[in-house]
């Protein structure tokens, strides 16, 4: 779940775990923030609470953890085994270089522009925000600022960078450069995942909560793009 | 109906999800499926509002299509299946609306009389294109999740929630 996996994804893979390493009695509620986890030791209840981190992106963790849990599931991983495995997944990084996410969500920016109605010239603008707006965004990630303001700088930054295109007069579809300048960071992850945590009807609160905070990004996002399109506007 | 447009239109979706699916930072195997899922989400969804289906109808049945497609080409690849959901999705929302109801929001306190009236109808439509479309989108996965389960697909979909 911090890694932009579904809480009907989480629940799978631990009993997964649960089931290949034979442990019966359990009880968990998965909340956003939390999972408490009831175990029945000799006719006692007992719970163990875990906190769970602010949810970020990383998929290939989210896919290596359900490739492990199916390991366990089928009894292919030695449980002697199982702590040395979770640790080479927690320091799992990015699959991809830095130079080439960037360029990644230059793209996305890019492709985004175009598809809702803009030019080339629109295309070369959003191009550059994206690009520039992902930097600053790898920038500050490691410096735990939270998602909401990470998303309020970079938004902020390539949407006044996307009005600056458009008053060079490189484009004159406005509504696609804004809206494809900032295209990168849509939260479309949280929005997914609480739809189908909301669809599993046993994480419904979860799934709520997740799409709010898709809700609260959206509402970033909007934020720099009015601003951009103030700075258009200006005389 | 013009075939030409609609296909470079869903080529750039397909390219964008693609793009995102890298952001995101998703196994590369996660990386075609998704392209053919924005792609062919965006495709479905300028055909059927061509032939005049109203666009939350059209975009009910993109994202349901979208959500088989996901399961179709990631059926041995479980790990790449919802990152070409999301973002084969995500084509589907209804962004200039959202623009307009940010720019109708910003401007309507300045406005008086006759404008008033006519931009706060403006609001109204373009606040209401994007619920619906997002609630379209919603029920358009919710759609394609509950097809999977009919067929039994759901043992080899992870994700597929239970009833």
């Amino acid at each position: 779940m911090e890694n932009g996996g579904s809480t009907v994804r989480a629940e799978r893979a631990f009993n997964e775990i649960l089931k290949g390493s034979n442990v019966e009695g359990v009880t968990t509620l998965w909340r956003y923030d939390f999972v408490a986890v009831t175990r029945m030791t000799d006719s006692k209840p007992e719970t163990t609470f875990r906190t769970i981190r602010p949810p970020g992106a990383n998929l290939l963790r989210v896919a290596e953890a359900s490739t492990l849990a199916e390991r366990i599931a089928s009894g292919e991983v030695d449980r002697a085994n199982l702590a040395a495995e979770v640790r080479r997944i927690r320091s799992t990084g990015s699959p991809y270089q830095a130079w080439l996410v960037i360029f990644a969500a230059a793209c996305a920016s890019g492709f985004f522009s175009q598809f809702i109605g803009g030019d080339w010239g629109g295309f070369g603008i959003a191009f550059t925000a994206g690009a520039i707006g992902q930097t600053v965004r790898i920038a500050l990630q490691p410096r735990n600022l939270g998602a909401a303001v990470t998303t309020m700088v970079c938004a902020l930054l390539s949407a006044v960078i996307a009005a600056f295109g458009l008053r060079a007069g490189i484009s004159q579809v406005a509504p696609a450069i804004l809206i494809g300048s900032v295209g990168y960071m849509i939260p479309g992850l949280p929005l997914v995942n609480g739809f189908i945590d909301v669809a599993s009807h046993r994480n419904i609160s979860v799934g709520i909560q997740r799409i709010l905070n898709a809700a609260l990004l959206f509402l970033i996002l909007a934020i720099g793009i009015a601003v951009g399109q103030t700075v258009v506007e200006m005389k | 109906m013009d075939i030409a447009p609609m296909l470079l239109n869903s080529i750039w979706a397909g390219l964008f999800a693609a793009a995102l699916a890298v952001v995101l930072t998703a196994p590369a195997q996660a990386i075609v499926p998704s392209l053919l899922c924005g792609f062919a989400a965006r495709f479905i969804r300028n055909v059927l509002i061509g032939w005049g289906l109203s666009s939350s109808g059209a975009v009910v049945v993109a994202a349901a299509g979208c959500v088989l497609l996901a399961i179709a080409l990631t059926s041995r690849r479980r790990g790449a299946s919802v990152i070409a959901i999301v973002t084969g999705v995500l084509p589907l929302g209804a962004a200039v609306a959202l623009f307009n109801s940010i720019k109708g929001v910003l401007n309507i306190s300045g406005l008086k009389e006759q404008a008033l009236i006519t931009a706060s109808a403006q609001l109204a439509a373009n606040l209401s294109a994007v619920f619906t479309t997002t609630f379209a989108m919603a029920l358009g996965i919710g759609l394609g999740f509950l097809i999977a389960r009919f067929f039994g697909w759901g043992k080899v979909f992870q994700n597929v929630p239970k009833a």
